[in-house]
């Protein structure tokens, strides 16, 4: 266990009494097939508090998505160990602590937006809500859905399918929000709009995000800590911190600091 | 022309722009218009082919009848027409049915043991490789002369398409879809029915719209031999008479009543599958 990760993990278990939210020790991620054998992931380690908001920037086959999936337990690690709130990430998922969004908006076409939202609490076993979660009527609202409850996914935007999906990933108030480039198919505008309004529902729900994006602007404008990329194989470069003040507006990204941890962040992706 | 500046102009305020419209609505109202008589007129044309040739070439009655007196046999053999599409009918409706509820069942069976689908596939396929005439003599030697065998063959026939299509239908979930039920847990039995079954819909119908003719191919094939009811015997009795008029009478209602099946079929498959199938979302 490196050291700088072990102190962190002891620093967040004395701070709050809390577990981290995700805790990754060494870990190394083979996929073999006859042809190639690729190393996805190699010795990444990572202490992630409860409530932050992490983005994870990298070129293509860096294993961002592979990191996630380990995380959300889609993937087993071929070496090293995966902690999700001091539990193993098979029981996180169990208990439900884990919500994923994916980069298409994966709605069942033949159930209306309320229907999808519904669907976490019709699987996996006895999926009472919780009784402090809100219900699918409010995860739509809080998406700035009401009044397309009824709607189906082909009568929908990408941008509104995408809320969907991120309102059925809030469904039963998961502790953890998984995001793999959600927004990475909507244009420009609708981004903009969907980055503010995540860090909104961010504030208010206080979940821990792992954002997985391809745009450094999008990972300066929304995280608490950039955790840089590099690939082949996939490891960690540098995690940045981002300072800028809560609650953040997209003016926030024409300010002078702004650009500069921006250029800051394109030399290092440069060198990946 | 000094117009005011208003950025978008309605056909209102421009008569270029309305003349430009009424132009559009009247050519969409005549493509309407056509795609509802063209097919009348095809038809109309295939008779009218038919009347001159049989009528120019004197064609004797025992070789191609009119349809004149197609038409009148239809009328006046009426009631023997419908007793002997009766049978057709239920064996076809029937062997539809079981032969479709089958493949489904052993579809959701290979999908859920993969070594099922290794062991018995390529006997299924190696079924399917033999002709409808060849299988009909062994089941009639295996059943006997009644419904049972006709029922069989028109089983068997709908049995291989819905069997692929069903398999490939519950089989090609999005895999975004599939690692979402993962990680909400879902079991097998929540993935088949919330999702697998859903998916396989339109696959289904498909299959099931094809089933809907070639089940009737099959009772009708199974009819002749072994029986004296039915429109593939009334086929055969026509044959042998050297009647064309009612050879060819048999063979439209034949064909009226696969229509009407798939019509049917159709019919269902707009009332069950209301979302837009094969979307990416």
């Amino acid at each position: 266990m490196p050291a700088g990760a072990a102190t962190a993990f002891a620093a967040a278990a004395r701070s709050d009494f809390a577990p981290p939210a995700v805790y990754c020790d060494k870990v190394t991620v083979r996929f073999v097939t006859d042809r190639l054998s690729v190393t996805a992931l190699k010795d990444v380690s990572l202490t992630l508090a409860q409530g932050s908001f992490l983005t994870l920037v990298g070129p293509s086959g860096c294993g961002k998505s592979t990191l996630l999936r380990v995380i959300a337990d889609l993937i087993k690690p071929t070496t090293g160990r995966v902690g999700v709130l001091g539990r193993s990430a098979e029981q996180a998922r169990r208990e439900r602590a884990i919500g994923f969004v994916f980069q298409d908006a994966a709605l069942l076409p033949w159930r209306s937006a309320l229907q999808n939202v519904e669907l976490p609490h019709e699987v996996g076993g006895r999926r009472e809500r919780p009784r402090h979660a809100r219900s699918p009527r409010e995860l739509l609202e809080l998406v700035g859905l009401s009044g397309w409850e009824n709607a189906y996914p082909h009568e929908l935007s990408g941008g509104m399918r995408q809320r969907v999906s991120i309102a059925r990933a809030l469904a039963g108030d998961p502790k953890i929000l998984l995001m793999d480039e959600p927004f990475g198919a909507l244009d420009e505008i609708t981004r903009d709009r969907l980055n503010e309004e995540l860090l909104r529902i961010w504030e208010k729900t206080k979940t821990t995000i792992l954002f997985v994006t391809h745009s450094i602007y999008e990972a300066a404008f929304l995280s608490q800590q950039v955790l840089m990329l590099a690939s082949k194989p996939g490891r960690v470069r540098e995690l940045v911190p981002v300072d800028f003040p809560l609650p953040r507006r997209l003016p926030l990204r024409d300010t002078e600091e702004f650009v500069k941890l921006a250029a800051r962040l394109r030399g290092i992706l440069e060198t990946c | 022309m000094a117009q005011p500046a208003a950025i978008i102009a309605t056909p209102a305020d421009d008569p270029a722009l309305a003349a430009a419209e009424a132009r559009y609505f009247a050519a969409k109202r005549a493509r309407a218009w056509r795609r509802r008589t063209m097919p009348a007129v095809g038809i109309l044309a295939l008779l009218g082919t038919w009347f001159a040739l049989v009528e120019f070439l004197k064609v004797k009655p025992f070789i191609a009848p009119s349809p004149q007196a197609v038409v009148e046999t239809l009328v006046a053999k009426f009631g023997t027409l419908m007793d002997n599409l009766l049978p057709t009918a239920i064996e076809a409706v029937a062997g539809f049915l079981i032969g479709n509820l089958a493949a489904i069942l052993v579809a959701t069976w290979f999908v859920h043991k993969k070594a099922a689908e290794e062991a018995f596939f390529p006997i299924v396929v190696l079924f399917n490789t033999i002709p409808v005439v060849a299988k009909a003599p062994i089941l009639v030697l295996l059943m006997g002369y009644g419904l049972e065998p006709k029922i069989a063959i028109a089983a068997l026939i709908c049995f291989f398409p819905t069997l692929v299509n069903m398999v490939r239908g519950l089989e090609s979930v999005n895999p975004q879809t599939m690692e979402l039920m993962h990680v909400l847990s879902a079991n097998k039995r929540e993935i088949f029915f919330k999702v697998r079954l859903y998916n396989s819909l339109p696959y289904l119908f498909s299959a099931l719209k094809i089933a809907s003719s070639t089940a009737v191919i099959g009772a009708i094939v199974g009819e002749w031999i072994g029986t004296n009811v039915g429109i593939g015997a009334l086929i055969v009795q026509a044959t042998y008479a050297f009647d064309s008029a009612l050879l060819y009478a048999t063979v439209i209602v034949g064909s009226a009543f696969s229509v009407t099946f798939f019509l049917v079929i159709t019919l269902a498959e707009r009332l069950v599958i209301k979302w837009q199938p094969n979307m990416a979302v």
